[in-house]
């Protein structure tokens, strides 16, 4: 008997909690539980944002766009020495000071656009099939008529029509067209989800709309979350990238990412064999971020796939 | 006394598919019964015959398009959602996917004694989710805690049964709550169906497309077809002398273990 | 681009089709092909309508006007001037006239007499539009086109050659496609030029492209500088196709089908041959998503490479501050993926027996 009363308030005690604190408590524990390799890996990249941020607050690296000038001579074109790992261009500036502030702004940029389409695609995915009736409606046909429209197309056609653009008009533009695949995919999963029995339990005790959304469908769909996430992170940097090297990105020049790295040797070093140190550094970097992202994505694709997924 | 838990008139429930071509299908079609107070009624037919659509129209999971539905004489609109589930409760054929597989199963318990029972102590409310489970035939420290997946489906269906119980109520709708449980669990929920009526008194709606589960179990059957009813009355008398074509041809097609029972 | 993106959007789509066979079969089943291309018709008019919509509307809400570029030029030119420019520019566009009527305006000019105004770029100064984008479209077509149909058979093809028995061989050929597609497209076309151009001179420098002319020299040539292009697009977008087809196939392998079959003691080649066309049919959901993707990537190459289709007129209107162009190939380029869409549903149309073989239910 004992031990019944210590289960059953052990259990109760859980639920007295704060329901919210509760859910993300909850919340996390299965993330650790349940997706340790990826949560590893998301962790090194935050350690590894971490140690960049440290770098580039060093004295004399905080400032990305530093010209190199000792006095009597301009440090440009320089190739790779001790002194510049890659080299200088050819407005005097450390490659390397520029990849690594870029490399820094680029994940910086990537978390803001995937909070941003992550957001969004769950609102839409979520709450319309959830709310039901018009929403319901309306949420598809957005989302149907959203995967139509081209991505890049429009973000260059915004940005180009801006006059000024800071980095945070450059990520909302980025953020708001690259949602409609993910609201899909949430979208899918949410319909199924709709028609189990649990939700109806819920319904019977009582339980209002959001709060049903909140506890029972969201814990549901975290994976699927995590994988927009870092599908949407990708996609951000590399499109800001894209962007920034037509020279659309952030109009101040003060948000150094890679993609403002590439567009500035683009304009001079294009097809200019003897600067491969600064043209190449970035794609690579970029390469990598994209790489990792695909390490952690398809850790989760079998959660995907249909017919494994039961077996999970 | 005999009292009128709930009565049911006309309930329509149409459904149109198309937005250019338009194809009406019906749910139910102008189904009228009532329950009274600790009676078990069965609704039985073939699947796709309507009775998990009335049994969710009931529950208040879908919306009727036509029809009233009264509770204790007042009809269903008026209560508070609140007040409204604790008259009536519901539990459902698949029992694990009536669980949150990301939870534990006191999940469901405690969201239920959370609402009916939010001004409760934890001690009390301990003793009061012991006693259920009790009821139900399970003991705490074998339930409690655990995932769904780590119980059997007996007991799953055991423990949303406990949970209905916490609100005390009414009506309990129990809609095919045998048909994915093995066979020794079945009789066990059929039994407690059946003592919770003599004990507390609560009428049960019992849903099946077995008859032999309907007659054990039931005082009064309602057979239906494609979201009609075809034929209704006392359990015996509709299954011994039954009147409609369709009820015969129901009957005949129970496995003949039963004929030879009776002939 | 996005591989993991295809990937999730095709499962998906798998997915609900097993759900919803049902549904889905009721709602095709009597509906005759055509009653298909109808509704798709005017699902795309739609979409069309509210893109067009949206490239009327998000120049006039952007902060800075759509001839910012223009008052930029007030430092440079007499300021008295400038203003005289930018009012007689605003007339010429109809910016002065409330948004509604401009809108009126706008759409009886584009669907009624095609006319998506007049460069104002010097060279081109006067010309209508729609002239000096015609001329384009096939190059952005001729690059997109092939590329989406050999990356669907060749990266859906290693995709479940990988998959149905993953040697290690086999294994490297699929990850070094995964890497090219990882790699950021524009950036790889940097090294390939660097390769094939520079060094090895397989191909002619970029910046010499001709414009189209129906001579038979000018044909050669622009075939010259077609290759490259074309061959980066197909290597960067296997990565995604395979990626699909590989996790399918790794299903497929394992689906009770084939393991029945073995047992049964069919031929190795017989049973391949299922496989591979079970994994490769359901990849056709993901054409719509990849070609809009493939638009996009073309759009910033033919920049990067100086090819001359739709793309790189965008961008060189963007730097020129030539509004009614930046206007004209935005709009085409919607149109051609609308229209692109629209052939890519039919064909699935097609393929789909449902429909192909009509309703008898």
């Amino acid at each position: 008997m004992a031990t019944e009363t210590t289960l059953i308030s052990k259990s109760l005690e859980k639920g007295e909690k704060s329901p919210i604190i509760n859910i993300l408590s909850k919340l996390w524990g299965t993330i650790k539980r349940r997706y340790k390799k990826q949560f590893i890996l998301i962790m090194g990249l935050l350690v590894f944002v971490l140690i960049l941020e440290i770098l580039t607050a060093l004295p004399g690296m905080t400032d990305p766009k530093y010209i190199l000038f000792d006095g009597v001579k301009y440090h440009s074109e320089y190739p790779p020495s001790w002194k510049y790992w890659l080299g200088t261009n050819s407005t005097s500036q450390d490659v390397a000071l520029l990849i690594l502030h870029g490399t820094k702004n680029s994940l910086y940029f990537g978390i803001g656009c995937a909070l941003i389409s992550t957001a969004v695609a769950l609102v839409v995915g979520i709450f319309g099939p959830f709310i039901g009736g018009v929403w319901d409606t309306a949420s598809s046909f957005i989302t149907n008529i959203a995967m139509v429209f081209p991505q890049i197309p429009f973000i260059l056609f915004i940005s180009s029509l801006m006059a000024t653009r800071s980095w945070v008009t450059v990520m909302l533009i980025i953020g708001l067209f690259s949602w409609p695949w993910a609201a899909r995919a949430i979208r899918s999963q949410v319909l199924t989800l709709r028609e189990r029995n649990f939700i109806k339990v819920s319904k019977m005790s009582a339980l209002g709309n959001m709060k049903i959304a909140f506890s029972e469908i969201i814990p549901n769909v975290l994976s699927y979350v995590i994988l927009v996430f870092s599908i949407s992170f990708g996609i951000g940097i590399i499109t800001e990238a894209g962007i920034s090297m037509l020279g659309l990105g952030d109009s101040s020049g003060n948000f150094v990412t890679l993609g403002y790295v590439l567009w500035y040797h683009q304009t001079e070093y294009i097809l200019n064999q003897n600067f491969y140190h600064i043209w190449l550094s970035p794609g690579i970097v970029l390469t990598l971020i994209f790489l990792i992202f695909y390490v952690i994505q398809s850790s989760f694709i079998m959660t995907f796939n249909p017919r494994t997924r039961e077996n999970m | 006394m005999v009292e009128e838990i709930i009565g049911v008139e006309n309930l329509t429930k149409r459904y149109i598919s198309g937005i250019i071509r338009q194809k009406e299908v019906y749910g139910a079609r102008d189904v009228s019964f009532n329950i009274k107070r600790g009676e078990i009624l069965s609704l039985v037919g073939e699947s796709g015959s309507g009775k998990s659509t009335i049994a969710n129209m009931i529950l208040r999971l879908l919306k009727p398009t036509k029809g009233e539905i009264n509770l204790l004489g007042k009809s269903i609109r008026e209560y508070k959602i609140k007040n409204y589930y604790e008259n009536v409760q519901g539990i459902f054929q698949d029992p694990y996917s009536s669980y949150n597989f990301f939870y534990k199963v006191d999940h469901v318990l405690n969201q239920a004694i959370s609402h009916s029972l939010s001004w409760v102590d934890i001690a009390e409310k301990e003793r009061i989710i012991a006693n259920t489970l009790g009821i139900v035939g399970l003991r705490p420290d074998e339930t409690l805690g655990r995932f769904p997946h780590q119980l059997s489906g007996g007991q799953l269906q055991r423990i949303l049964l406990a949970r209905c119980l916490l609100f005390k109520p009414r009506l309990l709708i129990a809609d095919e709550p045998t048909s994915m449980i093995d066979a020794c669990a079945r009789a066990e929920v059929l039994n407690l169906l059946r003592k919770l009526r003599d004990k507390s008194g609560i009428s049960v709606l019992f849903i099946t497309h077995d008859i032999g589960q309907a007659q054990y179990i039931s005082d009064r059957v309602i057979v239906m077809k494609q979201g009609e009813i075809v034929e209704g009355g006392p359990t015996n008398e509709v299954f011994l002398n039954p009147k409609e074509d369709y009820t015969k041809a129901l009957l005949s097609s129970v496995p003949s273990i039963y004929r030879r029972w009776y002939t | 681009m996005n591989s993991l993106e295809m990937n999730v959007i095709e499962e998906e789509d798998l997915k609900t089709s097993f759900l919803d066979e049902k549904t889905r079969a009721q709602k095709i089943v009597g509906n005759s092909f055509l009653r298909l291309i109808l509704r798709k018709l005017v699902f795309y008019f739609l979409v069309f309508f509210i893109a067009i919509t949206l490239a009327f509307l998000i120049p006039r809400l952007v902060p800075g006007s759509p001839l910012y570029y223009i008052r930029d030029l007030s430092g440079s030119i007499n300021p008295v001037d400038a203003a005289i420019i930018i009012a007689e520019l605003e007339a010429l566009f109809g910016l002065d006239l409330p948004l509604w009527n401009q809108y009126l305006i706008f759409l009886e000019q584009f669907f009624l007499h095609g006319n998506l105004g007049v460069s104002i770029n010097l060279p081109t100064i006067a010309e209508p539009v729609f002239d000096l984008i015609a001329p384009r479209i096939p190059f952005t077509l001729m690059i997109v086109i092939p590329a989406l149909i050999i990356t669907f058979f060749v990266g859906n093809w290693v995709g479940a050659w990988v998959g149905y028995k993953e040697t290690k061989p086999r294994k490297v050929v699929y990850y070094t496609f995964l890497i090219m597609g990882a790699a950021p497209f524009y950036w790889f076309a940097y090294v390939l030029t660097d390769i094939f151009v520079q060094y090895l001179h397989f191909f002619p420098p970029f910046t010499s492209t001709p414009e189209f002319s129906f001579d038979l020299a000018v044909i050669l040539e622009i075939m010259k500088h077609y290759w490259l292009p074309l061959i980066l697009m197909v290597l960067v977008n296997i990565g995604g196709w395979s990626t699909g087809a590989r996790s399918m196939m790794i299903y497929e392998r394992g689906s009770g089908y084939i393991l029945y079959s073995q047992k049964l003691g069919f031929k190795e080649s017989k049973l391949r041959k299922y496989a591979y066309r079970n994994s490769i049919l359901p990849q056709f959901t993901g054409l719509n998503l990849n070609f809009n993707n493939m638009i996009g990537q073309t759009i910033i190459l033919e920049f990067v490479l100086f090819w001359p289709g739709l793309g790189s007129l965008m961008i060189s209107a963007f730097t020129q501050g030539d509004y009614a162009m930046i206007m004209g190939t935005f709009i085409i380029i919607i149109l051609v993926i609308v229209i692109g869409n629209f052939l890519i549903d039919l064909s699935y149309g097609l393929l789909d027996p449902r429909i192909r073989i009509g309703g008898s239910e």
